[in-house]
């Protein structure tokens, strides 16, 4: 039964990915898709390698990390309303964004634009002011953690907007941003995120044993010989830098970190090792066929890709809860 | 041999002494018993005995060693302890649950399961008659079948001394004494068992020695027909109370 859900999962994702190659304002089929990343001589190759492909492996990179950061966050917390901007990442990357087309629009000079690091660097900022604020005689007690990320996010989204109000004019550029977008992601955008989730990834699913324990009771995990502080610690940093590393990149891509955990943890069951690698798969299917659907459902244009996110993933979300516990 | 001892130890909560100058020693093999009043301070011993909490003054020793200061698996090898409440939010499997009480025995890093540990799983469960749940979702039992997979957690960390708080906390009688008989067959085992109890007749039953507190302080400490006078529980829990002796055993029988 476990097998077969794998295995389904598994050709899902393929068939899913060709589909996200296939889709766009130039239309292919999937012979042409193939034709295209594997032959040399197609005519479809530069729009594959050159914008397709960047594009759906960054949707699949930032569902799976966001989809990871999420289901470790929620485990941790033992909260299922928990996401991967816990600690004010998200913010803190908006204000970062912000300030940059700011203080490029205001001085003129282009140099300045430095979104990515920027936006990184107070993502960064943001989290390690939540995790210092609710430090407590050496420890990272839960309540004071979900307080202090609630206020560094407040203050942070309320000096974002604070900035819009002065940047006026060249407020579409930000809003796109904050909204966040896959659109004209490049080769290099993908190193940092790949690299930081596969980081977070390969040490979230060595300490899943120790996760599970957590998400069972703190105390309990305490009694049997867990590090639990040093868990947080490595986790909360970790999925931090794995969250922001994206959010750099892509803007604020909302609801695949809170509702892929959940829709993961339905068929695959709690224990983390299993939900850390269906949760990251799932995370990136999602969001590869939610900017598939952004791209093309009011072309030319595009949609928000976390509106997108939003009407898929509830409706499913919704089927999986009306048809109980069904995991195992 | 003396296997707990606290020397001295007082414990606040901020400023608030919730625990003094306590000194007590437990011998290897003997099931001691704490009872008084709710805020008596009988979790907060278990809690330093545990290495949850450290004290504020004084020295524990589990061993001869402090357990804020032994590594935690270590500590985790030698003390278990079943806490009043196991309350996951998400669906986990009995084995699931019971098989992070192996974690002590474990690498920190990429922890792996192995035959030994589904086999001390097993032989958990199966001492407190709960084998067959082995496979069943947590969420799914009862609060009588909740708690004896909780102690089948801590009974799969393989510890010579076992701590218990309120171990028959909003159970229905039948399953109270399914507990109390999983403590005594321990006890006889010959693990060290310091318990927490409200229900003063529960601990007459097992203890070799009863630890009666009051405001964060040992009132009376002994046998259970020294302890369990009439004046010591009226002015311990400020309630009248009516002592019989149990025909059975000649023990102390507390009706209240």
């Amino acid at each position: 039964m476990k097998l077969g859900k794998w295995l389904a999962l598994v050709a899902v994702f393929a068939v899913l990915v060709l589909l996200c190659l296939a889709v766009g304002s130039v239309e292919m089929n999937f012979a042409d898709v193939l034709r295209a990343l594997l032959g040399t001589t197609s005519k479809h190759r530069a729009i594959i390698w050159g914008l397709r492909l960047p594009r759906v492996l960054m949707g699949l990179i930032a569902g799976a990390s966001l989809a990871a950061v999420g289901a470790a966050f929620q485990g941790l917390l033992r909260n299922p309303l928990v996401d991967p901007y816990l600690l004010g990442v998200s913010s803190g990357a908006s204000f970062g964004a912000v300030l940059s087309i700011y203080l490029a629009t205001v001085s003129g000079f282009q140099f300045l634009y430095r979104l990515p690091t920027l936006s990184f660097a107070f993502a960064m900022i943001a989290s390690l002011v939540a995790i210092v604020l609710a430090k407590k005689d050496g420890t990272i007690p839960i309540v004071e953690l979900v307080l202090s990320g609630v206020m560094v996010s407040v203050l942070f989204s309320s000096a974002t907007i604070t900035l819009l109000m002065l940047l006026r004019r060249n407020i579409t550029h930000a809003y796109v941003w904050l909204f966040g977008s896959l659109s004209g992601v490049t080769w290099d955008d993908l190193l940092s995120p790949f690299t930081f989730f596969l980081i977070f990834f390969w040490t979230s699913l060595g300490l899943s044993q120790q996760l599970n324990a957590m998400a069972i009771g703190e105390v309990q995990a305490k009694i049997s010989g867990v590090n639990t502080e040093l868990v947080k610690l490595i986790i909360y940093s970790l999925g931090s830098l794995a969250a922001a590393s994206v959010v750099s990149k892509t803007g604020v891509i909302g609801f695949v970190g809170l509702i892929t955990p959940h829709m993961a943890r339905k068929l695959f069951g709690s224990d983390h090792k299993v939900l850390l690698i269906s949760s990251a798969l799932m995370g990136a299917v999602l969001l590869c066929v939610c900017d598939a659907i952004a791209r093309v459902i009011v072309s030319p244009s595009e949609m928000p890709i976390g509106v997108v996110t939003a009407f898929v993933g509830v409706p499913v979300m919704l089927v999986l809860l009306k048809k109980g516990e069904s995991h195992g | 041999m003396v296997e707990i001892s606290l020397r001295n130890v007082d414990f606040a909560y901020a400023k608030d002494l919730v625990l003094r100058s306590i000194d007590l020693q437990i011998n290897k093999g003997e099931f001691v018993s704490l009872i008084g009043p709710n805020g008596s301070g009988k979790t907060t011993l278990l809690k330093l005995v545990a290495g949850l909490l450290k004290p504020t003054r004084g020295t524990v020793l589990v061993r001869g060693m402090e357990p804020g200061r032994m590594r935690k698996k270590q500590l985790a090898r030698i003390v278990g302890f079943v806490t009043e409440d196991l309350n996951p939010i998400y669906p986990f499997q009995v084995k699931q649950i019971v098989l992070t009480g192996r974690l002590p025995y474990k690498n920190s890093f990429f922890a792996s399961w192995e035959e030994l540990d589904f086999q001390k799983v097993k032989e958990a469960l199966a001492k407190v008659d709960a084998l067959e749940y082995f496979d069943r979702y947590f969420s799914q039992l009862s609060a009588g079948e909740k708690k004896r997979v909780s102690i089948a957690r801590i009974l799969a960390q393989d510890t010579p001394i076992l701590l218990f708080d309120e171990p028959t906390a909003h159970l229905d009688p039948g399953h109270a004494v399914e507990v109390l008989e999983i403590m005594k067959k321990l006890h006889d085992e010959g693990r060290t068992i310091l318990t927490a109890f409200h229900e003063i007749n529960f601990a007459v039953r097992l203890s070799d020695r009863i630890v009666m507190m009051k405001e964060g302080k040992i009132f009376a400490e002994g046998k259970a027909e020294e302890v369990l006078t009439k004046e010591n529980l009226e002015q311990v829990y400020n309630a009248r109370f009516r002592l019989v002796n149990d025909p059975l055993t000649g023990l102390p029988y507390v009706i209240y």
